[in-house]
């Protein structure tokens, strides 16, 4: 926005605080692609900036009869916008959603993503009954299921892991029950 | 679906005129306590209640109207305190005896205020965009408000007072204006 429209905007905005609805249309005109433009840059563009911006003009217009002369029009209805959009987003991140348009970019590359659900909700499970074992019965385990043990120590290794795997077992039933 | 700005407006438009309602409301509201200490001072209650509600609702209109009108409350109200103080002031007084018969300063009290009333409003007019709208809007706030002690001997002292104001209002009126600064 320039110089001069600045100052249009300053002089209209003293208008309507003093009174005169003949401003009205003046102040919306500066104003409502400045408004749209903040949100959609705050927020994306789609209906929640046009939300945020339509709330933010009500506000403003609402609250034009306090309006301090000495302060600039356009920072302070940029104050109230930036307010509106600070809230949309915090509602946006209670309420959890996204717009649809985001969609694709959260869709399962599987063919099955239910599994591929479980399956990692298993994998968590798992590694933290793990994390509940001695550090010795989780490298037992480790050798015994990622690496070839055999020779003269094999039958006490086969005594160590059924050990460390029944501790595992315990421990998995004591988190998940079964 | 894109935001239609004449709705934008409109709806924008409703939010100013709520606005301007609630800032009037809170700035007209504490003149109620003008009528609670008219009313203590000696006022029937009855008539500092009417004439009262009839002071906020005139005060509240021309807030939410603004410009000349909205400028014209505080002028209005302040010129108005003194036919009020005034007749305060004569009706502690009482009454002048001169021998046959006693006479109420009330009347004469509320002209005077009256005219110092319309002194004030017209000075502070001077340089107002539209006078008469700031004349009216004064005066009729200045009535309202010496109104709550010029009751004291009935709708004589009002008149009194609507006399004294006019007395000096009417000559400010035709005046032309004078330049700002």
């Amino acid at each position: 926005m320039d110089e001069h429209a600045l100052r249009e905007l300053d002089a209209a905005m003293v208008r309507l605080a003093d009174g005169d609805r003949s401003a009205c249309s003046s102040v919306f005109a500066i104003l409502w692609t400045e408004l749209i433009g903040f949100a959609e840059r705050a927020l994306g563009r789609g209906p929640d900036a046009d939300d945020a911006a339509q709330q933010a003009l009500e506000k403003i217009f609402d609250q034009a009869a306090d309006y301090d002369r000495e302060r600039s029009a356009l920072a302070w209805a940029l104050a109230i916008t930036a307010w509106e959009c600070r809230t949309t987003l915090q509602r946006r991140r209670r309420r959890r959603e996204d717009p649809l348009e985001h969609a694709g970019a959260v869709r399962s590359s599987t063919l099955d993503p239910e599994e591929t659900a479980m399956q990692s909700a298993m994998l968590v499970a798992l590694r933290a009954s793990l994390a509940g074992l001695s550090t010795s019965d989780q490298k037992t385990l480790e050798e015994a299921f990622f690496r070839e043990t055999d020779g003269p120590h094999a039958p006490a290794f086969r005594k160590r892991k059924e050990r460390a795997l029944s501790r595992l077992r315990s421990a998995w039933r004591k988190i998940h029950g079964a | 679906m894109a935001l239609d700005p004449k709705m934008a407006l409109t709806r924008a438009m409703r939010a100013y005129e709520l606005g301007r309602a609630r800032h009037a409301a809170t700035f007209a509201l504490p003149l109620a306590a003008l009528s609670v200490v008219a009313a203590c001072l000696g006022t029937r209650p009855a008539t500092a209640c009417v004439v009262g509600l009839a002071l906020l609702a005139t005060a509240w209109f021309l807030l939410w109207r603004g410009q000349t009108l909205g400028r014209a409350v505080f002028p209005g109200i302040l010129a108005g305190l003194v036919p009020l103080a005034l007749a305060v002031g004569a009706r502690a007084y009482g009454h002048v005896c001169t021998g046959s018969q006693c006479v109420s300063l009330c009347i004469p009290a509320c002209t005077v205020g009256g005219v110092l009333a319309g002194f004030l409003i017209a000075r502070a007019g001077k340089h107002a965009a539209s006078r008469g709208r700031f004349l009216f809007g004064a005066s009729a706030l200045a009535v309202l408000v010496g109104s709550l002690g010029c009751s004291c001997v009935g709708y004589g002292g009002v008149a009194g007072l609507g006399v004294g104001l006019l007395v000096t209002l009417l000559p400010a009126s035709l005046t032309p204006r004078r330049a700002a600064g």
